[in-house]
């Protein structure tokens, strides 16, 4: 007979960790508000704040969705902030320490153990280097992705500020990108308007005209067919998700989701790749529970 | 516009080859950065400068001892191999005779792909042409074999686009570079599908 002491293990595993589950509890809290980064984040400012790696894999996923999805999504703001933060002190910090090896190897020059040595502290500063750059770069592209979007889209933006939106236009770019946005489309307006409009007659002047033969709002193509995959809840515990449901048959853990325009139902396993309707999969885009990859 | 082009709908390989650099491989490294406790009372007057990453784990680079193996994120491996400073412990699938069990797996199982890992093939590519003096076997084999997987695999992916419809396909142990090859012509042809079916639909609601 066979006694099954995994959870009584468990238990033992945690006690000695104490300090680190706790640690990792407060930053899972952390995640689940950064999907929101409403004003509601406010009130969880006094957490630790989580470790660079964690957070640059968020800046990962967050990277690849905006490359992949067709709409804009809502702009990661206390993400972004404490990595900006972060490279501004790294950037000081690599400085710092280049200018300690200035010193070091004008001071000693002659004996060739120091020399070995300052070769392998190099390497350190290298990578630093490296590393600061692959931030930067990751940094880049994903801002460059979000302004090649609000250019697309700026017309449908600009009906962001109409009452009664779903969400903040505040909320959905940052403070930069708003003025960006703002900027760049008073000025395509005025070239436009110089060029050609003023010479319509009155009833074609407007550029958000819906009530044509074709529309003038661009609108995200809301059902473009994606690659998913399909990670799960974000940490081990997948009791609280309601979503999760188990198949009969094979025991695997899956979404159930529905496409409403063929009336169809799909199981979402967890780990399994989908090419899928955005509009299909993205509440649990939202929710992280799925990655466009 | 701001992204140029080609970039907007999919990932260039290289980009591929970035995310793929981020994660974990194991190294021997050939140096040591553990301080020894007996040392501390010298504290850092050893002139060793401490590493400090935004984007990988640093403990395990601050304790490096040399012989005894460790896990870095790949570009660091590679950048520590090209100094001479380490050598990489190839990952457990990337031998030969696991990689026959998984071209037995491919050819037995024509329904479906085998469990290769996400990043096989930008891995091998890596590792071949960064790091060929640290694999097991010979590389030219080893080569030889991952040609094989891929081009099984390929054939696999080509029966595939037959199935191609409107509302969605399944399409597990796809590796990311595979799925990237595909993306513009599988989405583009999807997308055109459903045009065309929900068009179809329209219509006959308002019959």
């Amino acid at each position: 007979m066979n006694i099954d002491i995994d959870d009584i293990l468990a238990d033992l595993d945690r006690d000695t960790t104490a300090v680190e589950s706790s640690l990792i509890s407060q930053s899972h809290n952390d995640t689940t508000i950064l999907g929101t980064d409403g004003p509601e984040t406010e009130k969880f400012g006094h957490f630790p704040v989580p470790s660079p790696v964690k957070d640059f894999e968020r800046l990962m996923t967050s990277w690849r969705n905006e490359r992949m999805s067709p709409e804009l999504l809502p702009f990661p703001h206390l993400l972004m902030q404490r990595t900006l933060r972060r490279v501004q002190e790294q950037l000081e910090h690599i400085e710092c320490l280049s200018m300690g090896y200035l010193e070091d190897t004008a001071g000693v020059s002659n004996a060739a153990d120091s020399r070995n040595g300052a070769v392998t502290s190099k390497l350190p500063l290298l990578a630093m280097e490296a590393d600061l750059e692959r931030l930067k770069f990751v940094l880049r592209s994903f801002l460059r992705c979000r302004l090649a979007k609000i250019d697309k889209y700026s017309l449908y933006l600009r009906q962001f500020n109409d009452a009664g939106a779903a969400v903040p236009l505040d909320e959905l770019l940052s403070r930069q990108e708003l003025g960006y946005h703002e900027r760049h489309s008073t000025m395509l307006l005025k070239l436009l308007n110089n060029s050609i409009l003023r010479h319509m007659p009155p009833e074609l002047q407007a550029v958000d005209d819906n009530e044509g033969s074709v529309k003038m709002v661009e609108e995200p193509e809301w059902s473009r067919f994606v690659f998913v995959y399909v990670n799960g809840p974000d940490r081990a515990q997948r009791d609280p998700d309601s979503l999760l449901l188990v198949n009969e048959e094979t025991g695997q853990q899956f979404y159930s989701v529905t496409i409403q325009e063929l009336q169809e139902e799909a199981e979402l396993a967890i780990g399994g790749i989908y090419v899928m309707r955005y509009n299909v999969v993205r509440d649990l885009i939202l929710d992280n529970k799925v990655r466009l990859i | 516009m701001s992204l140029p082009w080609k970039l907007q709908e999919t990932f260039s390989p290289e980009e591929i080859q970035f995310i793929v650099e981020n994660e974990p491989i194991k190294i021997f490294p050939r140096f040591t950065t553990k301080t020894p406790v007996r040392d501390n009372r010298r504290g850092t007057s050893t002139g060793q400068t401490r590493w400090k990453l935004l984007t990988a784990k640093d403990e395990s680079l601050n304790n490096l001892v040399a012989i005894r193996t460790t896990e870095v994120a790949l570009w660091i491996a590679l950048l520590l191999k090209q100094q001479g400073k380490c050598s990489i412990v190839a990952p457990g699938w990337l031998r030969l005779s696991q990689l026959q069990k998984y071209i037995d797996y491919e050819l037995k199982n024509t329904g479906r792909f085998s469990e290769l890992p996400w990043n096989w093939l930008v891995v091998a590519r890596l590792l071949f042409s960064k790091a060929a003096d640290d694999l097991h076997d010979p590389v030219h084999l080893l080569r030889e074999k991952v040609q094989d997987l891929r081009e099984i695999r390929l054939g696999k992916i080509g029966q595939g686009l037959k199935h191609l419809n409107e509302s969605h396909l399944q399409l597990d142990n796809l590796s990311l570079l595979e799925i990237n090859e595909l993306r513009p012509f599988v989405l583009g042809v999807m997308n055109k599908l459903k045009d065309v079916h929900s068009s179809i639909s329209e219509e006959q609601e308002e019959e």
